[in-house]
């Protein structure tokens, strides 16, 4: 009977710890995040070693004098909206971005505000080529085609160094020599010294005119923390991208130019509160390319008596307006199947103003969802939002 | 397939690791984070009781290890010195947690904690574990999921080896008892038999 007893028990551990165990994490992993912290953390002890650069290395680098595209580098980079429709239609010779999905990156191409680099690396009768590249103080984007080999998979299907799959077991690699040529890992980009940004790859790089999805391009981009490193108007950065079946990665010395002028940056570090809930809006960026808002916010949304019961209010968003009440689109909003947090620091980017503003308006809304956390739609398919009134905030701009 | 758990012989592989890491070999340290992260993302999970929570501590627990790596002396394991970080992140987050408003909080999370591709048992189990306070949930985990001994556990939590054994018989009570009460009819039926 003792014996039946102590069975069971063990049998409820090892059950406890199968059901624990068993349980995945969201990501397959965490690593490559926490180690971009790690990498932009201040390092105090002297002890550890900068990565020297590849110089040495036997790569083919290839430097060449940028050229400005499009050639139509107004005065303050701004475009009045006619302009804008009229230069939309010229067909520029030697632009990508003019084809991109994101339509600020088009813009920002079709007014001069990009760089066509005209580098490229030819290893094994396959090129890639830094095709254009665009940065305006906020944002850096710059675009890789590869030519001499057509294929649908642009982005390497290989893992790279030290992958491992969601029980941390080391995913088996294939090993250099047997990967099929051509295929592109997320570039290692340097700046001064500094790597380790928040970077994007992707190779969904927009249509062209009949429609087709650009094929054997992939754009990389870095998007949040280079308007704090507080870099020059003209840098030079390094690119270092692994390729599939290269046991080298392909180099790029690439020169990386602000064309945008009339940049504005304000640190209004402004509060607006309305009960528990206040935000403090710490950065605005305006460029002609970009609009960032950054902020940090405190406490629980507000809610209406509407979010209650079987509804719920989001997490706070965030609309701009200048000083005609014309909204900017956001560039993306998240959306979150969990209760609210009461602490959150805001990094985001919205489309560029046509002119530069005379002041704007942050209009701060939150949206409502149901209990399995769908969000509640207007009659035509767009989320209805509540807006809060005494949280908005009015800036000016100078 | 063995996944790879810091056990005997995986422990001086991991400690060689962390050396590299001291002496400056910052990529190393991503080796580290593979090894525990599931470990440590599953402790945060069922003590924090909340999917995006245990995300936020694994990261920041990875990071807080790293900053303090100088410190780590091979006095104790390197897992128990990270899980001492996590322990202690925790109960932080736990005691920040506490000043909100809980009532409506719990419900959700609760709901969340439903995941349909559990089974009966499954879930059965995890009931079981929720409705543990933290402090009890925290001793099983170390006990029964990662195995460690009283020794260890000790070092975590800063507590007497002897302190930690009256507990945890404390807790093991208390989940048979939970366990009986539902497999009630199955035991009778069993006693019956013999």
């Amino acid at each position: 009977m003792s014996a039946w007893l102590d069975q069971t028990e063990e049998e409820q551990m090892m059950q406890i710890r199968r059901t624990v165990k068993q349980r995945k994490m969201p990501e397959v992993s965490y690593a490559d995040r926490i180690m971009e912290r790690v990498e932009n953390m201040d390092r105090r002890s002297r002890r550890l070693s900068h990565r020297k650069g590849s110089w040495a290395k036997k790569t083919a680098i290839s430097v060449s004098a940028a050229a400005v595209l499009g050639g139509v580098v107004l005065g303050s980079g701004f475009v009045s909206p006619v302009m804008a429709d009229a230069l939309k239609k010229v067909p520029l010779i030697g632009s990508v971005f003019q084809y991109n999905l994101d339509p600020s990156l088009k813009q920002a191409s079709v007014s001069g505000l990009t760089t066509a680099p005209n580098l490229s690396v030819t290893r094994d009768g396959l090129t890639m080529s830094i095709k254009e590249v665009m940065y305006d103080g906020t944002r850096l984007a710059f675009m890789i085609e590869r030519q001499g080999m057509d294929d649908d998979t642009v982005l390497s299907p290989y893992l790279p160094e030290g992958a491992t799959n969601v029980s941390g077991e080391a995913q088996k690699k294939v090993p250099v020599e047997q990967q099929k040529k051509g295929y592109m890992f997320m570039p290692e980009v340097t700046i001064q010294g500094k790597t380790g940004f928040f970077g994007s790859f992707t190779d969904a790089v927009g249509k062209t005119e009949d429609g087709k999805f650009i094929r054997n391009m992939a754009m990389y981009e870095i998007t949040s923390g280079l308007s704090e490193k507080q870099l020059p108007n003209e840098f030079d950065m390094t690119v270092k991208m692994n390729v599939s079946g290269f046991k080298e990665p392909f180099e790029f010395q690439v020169p990386v130019k602000n064309l945008a002028k009339g940049n504005v940056v304000l640190h209004p570090n402004q509060t607006q509160s309305s009960g528990s809930f206040s935000y403090t809006v710490k950065s605005i960026e305006i460029t002609p390319v970009t609009t960032r808002l950054i902020l940090d916010s405190k406490g629980s949304v507000p809610s209406t008596p509407e979010q209650s019961g079987e509804f719920s209010a989001t997490k706070m968003y965030y609309d701009i307006v200048d000083q005609d009440g014309k909204p900017l689109d956001q560039k993306m909003i998240g959306f979150f199947h969990q209760n609210p947090k009461t602490e959150y620091h805001e990094d985001e980017t919205y489309s560029p103003f046509a002119q530069k503003p005379t002041s704007i308006t942050i209009k701060p809304y939150t949206m409502t969802v149901k209990n399995d956390w769908s969000v509640v739609e207007d009659g035509k398919g767009q989320p209805v939002k509540t807006y809060h009134k005494d949280l908005e905030m009015t800036i000016p701009v100078q | 397939m063995e996944r790879f758990s810091p056990g005997a012989g995986g422990r001086d592989d991991i400690e060689a690791v962390v050396e590299k890491v001291k002496n400056g070999d910052r990529q190393a340290y991503a080796v580290i984070i593979r090894a525990f992260e599931h470990q440590i993302y599953t402790y945060c999970y069922y003590i924090l009781k909340n999917r995006e929570e245990a995300e936020d501590a694994l990261q920041d627990i990875f990071i807080k290890v790293y900053q303090s790596i100088d410190k780590y002396n091979r006095q104790v394991s390197f897992s128990s010195w990270l899980y001492k970080v996590a322990y202690y992140h925790c109960l932080d987050q736990l005691r920040k947690k506490s000043r909100r408003k809980k009532l409506i909080d719990d419900q959700k999370e609760l709901q969340q904690l439903d995941d349909h591709r559990q089974t009966s048992s499954e879930r059965a189990v995890e009931e079981l574990l929720m409705n543990l306070k933290p402090e009890e949930r925290n001793l099983v985990l170390l006990k029964v999921v990662e195995q460690y001994s009283f020794e260890e556990i000790g070092e975590i939590m800063d507590c007497k080896p002897a302190t930690l054994r009256k507990k945890y018989e404390r807790v093991r009570k208390k989940l048979i008892q939970q366990k009986s009460k539902e497999g009630g009819l199955t035991h009778e039926r069993m006693v019956r038999s013999n």
